[in-house]
């Protein structure tokens, strides 16, 4: 952790003595993107899905950091195939073994919201309406539709739970 | 070509038992299988195994099978499997820092031992605990992450005892929906249970020791009966045992603080791997309530005032207080059976310099105890608890978390130089007395505090036991001096028990010493850079 800030912040050091874009946040982002991913060992909920989903929503940030910097534009495209590949995974991951993993649900719900906030940048026009987006909005509400049909009961109890203030 | 298989031991105990007795056993196995259908392959195929080696242990000490039987019948999981879980439970006030201020290396766990009069049976006692868990379904739980707060939600699987191999109250895994809140181990005549804090208290985790030792003695066929402080394992749970009885608890007018000034440190550099040491002072309880009764105070403001002038001894700080953490047992005010937490703290605190000797300190300490631990302060307390929470309530977890894990650093450890934790005098039924040497406790050590000190009574042994963070040896030579003075013949043991070295090589040493100076030297450029007051501190310390 500390080796990383370190690094990080001799880039920022660097990348602001040299000037010309910034690239430093690139590093940053990585760092951070090792650190979350390789280093940091999660002490509770360490599940498969969870560790997925963490892994491809840190690596959309870091995509994004990428292609806000550069400007070439492919995160339009590359980031509604990412989470829709990843909630095609957890969603076989979980769908298939429903009875084990009724209790282990918010990884994939978490991920159909990250979907959400795309589709709807897309909607405003932060990210363009492509292929992909319509395919990630339909898997998301595909999932939202199952979920309240058959998964109601179990969905309202574990957000209770996950939501709970007291 | 057909290769025959050696047949398992328990496929010769069961040829050798009789027709009847080989269709009891064939029941008794379709029956539990049954009971344990929901669970995934592997984990049936350990619990069978379970009963498998439990069944062959008895047939190698001349039980019958018919025996055998009725002996695991009792003990057996029934229909706790045989659904899925839904309970779910809020942390209780005083468990919902622990997970928020716990890292890879430390967490709040504390162990509580019996020392049996033989040396355990793994295999009944593997039996014991799928008897006991039942009996406990706060316990069968696992921990997750809200979006608000941490919660413990009901899991369903084989619950494992273990020898011991790691040093006491090491943190444990709890990363999975499958990891276990507590660890049951063993080792030669010593069961223990380590407990995370989120889950129990001392008085909870007693009864849950008891039951476990007592479903273990019955399975070696002695029975006990359930009562003082000990369960039947097949009566049903009731509500009130998994109760956050902090709710029973009326708000006082005002709130107490948390926080008070940072107090004395006891010397020494924090070890890599901690405990570095334990050591267990056993002592005759009666001489013990006498010497306190002859100076007029309890054992608990006795203990206390030990630990001020052993503090003081081992200490270099020259300002400041030395600030003891005392927990209370909120039962002594409010009736509740719960066996989740329900123990608030209080502290006592003496100005380094005013600190004399142990006698010359009792009445202050016998005054401050009786402030600290009364019922005004405790609900007080509880107030400050319960509006910390209200006003927390709505702040993300993943916003929370980071600033309480400083928070509890600060407040928890920073504020106090030592912790004693007096579990009382532990009521073991009659029946089982014969079979039990002693209990211990164990105060796992906290993030920075030194030295923990932790005691409990059983029969006419109380045992004080010190787990340090340092190879520093000050306090507990000082403390081990003041309890010869006052003729209490302290029989000691510790770490060399637990496998710990009580003589780290002088290469460990080194490396121990480099490592830590070298994060001194890096804590100290930053603080250079940013904190000039905490430069200072640092180049104090």
């Amino acid at each position: 952790m500390f080796l990383l800030s370190a690094f990080s912040l001799i880039s920022a050091v660097v990348n602001v003595s040299t000037g010309g874009k910034a690239w430093s946040l690139i590093v940053v982002a990585g760092a951070w993107m090792f650190w979350l991913n390789i280093v940091k060992k999660p002490l509770i909920e360490n599940s498969a899905a969870n560790r997925l989903s963490q892994l491809l929503l840190s690596s959309c940030a870091t995509l994004m950091v990428i292609d806000l910097i550069y400007g070439s534009g492919f995160m339009h495209l590359v980031l509604p195939i990412l989470m829709f590949s990843m909630l095609i995974i957890l969603g076989a991951i979980f769908f298939l073994n429903f009875r084990k993993q009724r209790r282990n649900l918010m990884p994939l719900y978490y991920m159909v919201g990250g979907a959400g906030l795309t589709v709807l940048g897309a909607f405003i026009g932060i990210l363009r309406f492509n292929w992909a987006t319509i395919v990630l909005a339909g898997i998301s509400a595909f999932y939202l539709a199952i979920s309240i049909i058959w998964f109601r009961a179990p969905l309202l109890t574990e957000l209770k739970k996950r939501f709970h203030v007291g | 070509m057909h290769i025959r298989r050696k047949p398992t031991p328990y496929r010769l105990f069961y040829n050798s038992a009789a027709d009847n007795e080989q269709a009891a056993l064939d029941r008794f196995f379709s029956e539990t299988a049954e009971n344990i259908m929901l669970l995934p392959k592997r984990q049936r195929t350990a619990i069978l195994e379970d009963f498998e080696k439990a069944f062959v242990y008895y047939g190698k000490n001349g039980i019958s099978a018919e025996d055998a039987i009725k002996r695991l019948s009792y003990a057996s999981p029934g229909d706790f499997y045989s659904q899925t879980p839904t309970d779910w439970y809020p942390l209780d006030y005083a468990a919902k820092i622990y997970p928020m201020s716990m890292n890879s290396r430390w967490m709040a766990v504390f162990r509580l031992s019996v020392y049996f009069n033989a040396d355990i049976v793994p295999e009944l006692l593997q039996i014991a605990l799928i008897g006991t868990i039942k009996r406990f379904p706060f316990f069968a739980t696992s921990i997750k992450k809200g979006f608000f707060w941490h919660y413990i939600d009901s899991a369903r699987h084989r619950f494992i005892s273990e020898p011991e191999s790691k040093r006491p109250c090491a943190p444990l895994n709890i990363s999975t929906s499958s990891s276990q809140l507590f660890r049951v181990v063993y080792y030669k005549e010593r069961l223990s249970v380590e407990y995370f804090h989120i889950l129990t208290d001392g008085t909870g985790g007693m009864i849950f020791l008891k039951t476990l030792a007592a479903e273990y003695l019955r399975l070696l066929g002695v029975n006990i009966p359930a009562g003082g402080g000990l369960l039947n394992v097949n009566d049903e749970p009731t509500e009130s045992e998994s109760e956050n009885a902090f709710e029973k608890v009326a708000s006082a007018d005002s709130s107490a603080g948390f926080a008070a000034k940072n107090a004395v440190q006891l010397r020494g550099r924090i070890s890599r791997v901690v405990p570095a040491r334990i050591i267990h002072f056993e002592m005759d309880s009666s001489r013990l309530v006498e010497t306190a009764k002859e100076r007029n105070c309890t054992v608990t403001a006795l203990i206390l005032s030990f630990m001020l002038e052993a503090s003081k001894a081992a200490s270099e700080e020259s300002k400041g207080s030395i600030q003891i953490q005392v927990p209370v047992n909120m039962r002594k005010y409010y009736r509740s059976d719960t066996i989740r937490n329900f123990t608030m703290y209080g502290y006592i605190s003496v100005p380094r310099s005013e600190v004399g000797t142990a006698d010359t300190l009792l009445p202050e300490v016998t005054r401050q105890l009786a402030q600290i631990t009364s019922e005004e302060n405790m609900r007080r307390m509880v107030t400050a608890t319960k509006n910390l929470v209200k006003y927390l309530k709505f702040i993300p977890l993943f916003i929370k978390q980071p600033i309480a894990a400083i928070i509890y650093s600060k407040l928890a450890d920073d504020v106090f130089t030592s912790t004693i934790s007096n579990l009382g005098v532990v009521v073991i039924p009659d029946e089982m007395k014969p079979y039990v040497k002693k209990l211990d406790f164990v105060l796992g050590t906290g993030v920075k505090m030194r030295a923990t000190c932790s005691m409990v009574t059983a029969g006419s042994v109380t045992t004080l036991s010190i787990a340090k963070q340092t190879y520093d040896r000050s306090f507990e030579t000082q403390m081990r001096r003041l309890l010869i003075e006052h003729g209490l013949e302290p029989v000691l043991s510790g770490s060399e028990e637990y496998g710990i070295k009580d003589n780290i090589s002088p290469s460990r040493r080194a490396v121990e010493y480099l490592a830590g100076g070298a994060k001194n030297h890096f804590v100290s450029a930053i603080g250079f850079f940013v904190n000039k007051r905490r430069r200072k501190r640092i180049d104090r310390g």
